[in-house]
């Protein structure tokens, strides 16, 4: 939803919450909290200012706090500029990115993790093992960062089929690790070879 | 598909709308919308005169949909969705904007801006009422049975409530005998009743009564279900019981924290109020001096709470010493006294009278219990102080049992930072749990007195009372729906996040899927938004709406 937000066009996105503890639902906060808290990650990774998505936790009894938080984040953003200002994209090449962005949060992977990450970081996962903010963000970061480039090379390969070459120049990934994901992607079964041209083999997407 | 007729009506509110922004203009803005074929301004839309006008307005222009922008849903939601059930249209058909308390009154000083923003607001319903699906409320029949957890006095208290109403209880006690806490204690504050004869009539009258069925030496062992109709597994020792019941009612107290390590505890001249007590049933106490200390391994780092109970409970065994042997000298160290209440007050005041001394000790720099004496460094006096004592009794907060781990997780129910079971609510709903149908009284809850127990006990039975005597419980169906079944892949994401226990992950003829427990579901949306299958829809808040909304926020 977010994301449909910025692919409408809107340059920010202001999401209030209750205070930790204080949620209607239990535990909606937190989980609304951990996946903005991803998505911003998410558009750092393709270079967007993440100021552009701020999550801010009041009661409703707070009215001054509200329109501090309102006034403040405007104010923010009209510094920002027009969503896109910050990378050197074109208007298609921006709505490149954040489809990918939106294909890697609706993702099987990342929801697990999100969706797991309060109880790795209290309870600790099936071997007891708890997590630190510091080791949980380290892994986000990582994870989010192959996410995008999968779902920027499946969103590209959708056209038509591209060398690992032709790949890595597009997106501006250096081609061992285009490879790799190609390789996690055969494996699979979600990207295939489709032909070979002259002496470097075409990917495409499987069926 | 078909014919969306959209009708928008927009309230003046007298002038509460109308002095503050163009009414008129957002009427004509909102005729220009999509399937908006009539629109109309109400001097007040919820009066008699205004749902008149909507009623007839949807027979007139036969609209399919109805739009009201005025003020919260909170006050006239209901109202509006009855006007529409009412001139035959679905009540879930229908969609509220505010442009009161979101508009017309906060932007009282620039009308412009105002109406603008009225009319982004109505174009952002309209959107969304074009998307609108109708629902039917969900009835669910109650199993007219409860099970009440714990056999101490508020589990008591609860299971003779509900009989004494007429309905079947189930109470499953883990000890080998009923009474709980209440058989170690002595008399209780703070009108010195004996506490056997207290829990001892309590448990003459469940045992007696013939719609209390009673295991002692039992544990929960697996708990299903939802609201209405949980199926409970109990552990008795011998044969397992299963249980079905409507309701559940959580009663399994607390455990006192025993002073290991803590001023020399030993358990023979340093013991604890409990320990005390049970000294004081049997009435073999000599002493020519006793001094108790509050506050021993509470409100520390690792127990950061107020166990609440055990500076009354210092006071009035302070008295009945002093009152028994009026020689003995008697201190109690304290941080701070805790006598909440007329007749707390009055008890502490009594005991200052009678000579009890209450010395008021710094907790980074406590007392020091010795062979013979405390010392204690006095704050007033701004000097250390030795007292002569052959009895120290130390005070100790309640802790949370250690199996409430185990049960909240039986239960699907949330515990607070410290262990104990935490309430939907604090104060909205405080004797409840987020999960229909459960319910929470004395020290599972929070230490608690006897007093306290007795009453949250019977406020639970009245809370559990309202589903049992109705027999069937109605819930809005604004919920999460499985609405694609060969999407779902039974993973279960959505059932380990649900708060509610909403969700369980069945087995059906196309292999594990999430089965949606409707009647516990709040619609908080966790599920709809954690599946990456699209299996899950939350009704009246669907993706395609919302995203609706948010195109039509830029959308003009």
């Amino acid at each position: 939803m977010i994301l449909d937000a910025f692919l409408c066009g809107i340059d920010g996105v202001l999401i209030l919450g209750c205070k930790d503890g204080e949620c209607h639902y239990v535990t909606g906060n937190m989980e609304a909290k951990n996946k903005i808290d991803m998505t911003s990650r998410l558009l750092r990774i393709i270079g967007i200012d993440q100021n552009r998505i701020y999550f801010g936790q009041l009661s409703s009894a707070e009215g001054n706090r509200f329109v501090e938080l309102a006034e403040n984040f405007t104010k923010r953003i009209k510094e920002i500029g027009p969503l896109g200002t910050e990378i050197k994209e074109d208007k298609e090449g921006l709505k490149f990115r954040l489809e990918a962005v939106k294909a890697a949060v609706e993702g099987e992977k990342l929801r697990w993790v999100i969706g797991k990450k309060t109880e790795f970081m209290g309870i600790g996962n099936k071997y007891g093992e708890i997590f630190t903010r510091h080791e949980m963000d380290r892994l986000l970061d990582g994870l989010i960062m192959d996410e995008v480039a999968v779902r920027e090379m499946q969103l590209l390969l959708q056209e038509r089929p591209l060398s690992v070459k032709q790949i890595s120049e597009r997106l501006k990934i250096p081609s061992n690790r285009v490879l790799r994901y190609i390789a996690g992607l055969r494996r699979k079964g979600v990207v295939g070879l489709e032909r070979v041209d002259g002496t470097s083999p075409l990917y495409g997407l499987q069926e | 598909m078909e014919d969306v007729r959209i009708g928008v009506f927009v309230c003046d509110c007298g002038s509460n709308i109308a002095g503050f922004l163009d009414v008129p203009k957002v009427v004509e803005y909102a005729k220009t919308l999509p399937h908006v074929v009539f629109a109309k301004e109400n001097l007040y839309s919820c009066s008699e005169t205004g749902i008149t006008e909507i009623k007839d307005s949807i027979k007139e222009h036969a609209l399919t949909r109805v739009v009201v922008a005025s003020c919260t849903p909170r006050t006239h939601e209901p109202t509006f969705r009855l006007a529409c059930e009412e001139a035959g249209v679905n009540p879930f058909y229908f969609e509220m904007v505010n442009i009161r308390e979101q508009c017309s009154w906060v932007h009282m000083q620039s009308r412009e801006d105002a109406t603008n923003k009225a009319k982004d607001l109505v174009r952002i319903g309209v959107a969304k009422a074009a998307l609108l699906d109708a629902q039917e409320f969900i009835v669910v029949n109650v199993n007219r049975k409860a099970l009440v957890i714990g056999g101490g006095i508020a589990g008591l208290t609860a299971a003779i409530a509900l009989s004494r109403r007429g309905f079947e209880v189930v109470l499953v006690e883990k000890e080998k005998e009923l009474g709980g806490r209440l058989n170690d204690l002595n008399r209780l504050y703070p009108y010195g009743v004996k506490a056997s004869e207290l829990i001892g009539g309590k448990i003459k009258e469940a045992t007696s009564s013939p719609l209390i069925e009673i295991h002692t030496s039992s544990v929960i062992k697996n708990v299903r279900g939802y609201v209405g109709n949980y199926e409970v597994d109990i552990e008795t020792g011998e044969q397992d019981v299963h249980v079905s019941c409507g309701i559940i009612i959580v009663a399994t107290g607390a455990s006192v924290l025993e002073p290991k390590g803590l001023y020399n505890y030993n358990g023979r001249n340093i013991i604890t109020q409990v320990e005390l007590e049970r000294r004081l049933q049997k009435g073999k106490i000599k002493a020519d001096g006793i001094v108790m200390i509050q506050c021993v391994g509470a409100r520390t780092e690792e127990r950061n709470y107020c166990s609440r109970t055990c500076c009354m409970t210092a006071v009035k065994n302070a008295s009945l010493l002093k009152e028994k042997m009026p020689d003995t000298k008697v201190f109690v160290l304290y941080q701070d006294m805790q006598c909440y209440g007329v007749e707390g007050e009055a008890l502490f005041r009594k005991a200052k009278e009678m000579g009890v001394i209450f010395v008021n000790y710094d907790p980074d720099n406590p007392p020091v219990v010795g062979k013979k004496s405390v010392k204690v460094y006095h704050q007033l006096m701004g000097r250390e102080m030795e007292i002569e004592c052959d009895l120290v009794v130390l005070s100790t907060p309640m802790i949370p049992r250690e199996d409430t781990d185990a049960l909240s997780r039986l239960l699907r129910v949330p515990r607070d930072e410290n262990g104990f079971f935490l309430e939907a609510h604090v104060k909205l709903r405080p004797l409840d749990f987020a999960t229909d149908g459960i319910y929470l009284c004395g020290s599972a809850h929070w230490p608690a007195d006897t007093r306290e127990s007795i009453s949250q006990a019977l406020g639970a039975v009245s809370r559990a009372s309202i589903h049992l005597a109705r027999g069937s419980v109605k819930v809005d169906p604004i919920v999460s729906t499985l609405e694609d079944e060969d999407l779902c892949k039974g993973c279960g994401l959505c059932a380990a996040l649900c708060p509610y226990g909403a969700i369980e992950i069945i087995d059906t003829p196309k292999g594990k899927k999430a089965g949606m427990i409707s009647v516990a579901c709040k619609g908080c949306g966790v599920c709809g938004a954690t599946c990456y299958h699209r299996a899950i829809k939350m009704n009246h808040f669907t993706d395609e709406q919302v995203s609706a909304q948010i195109a039509a926020v830029v959308g003009k």
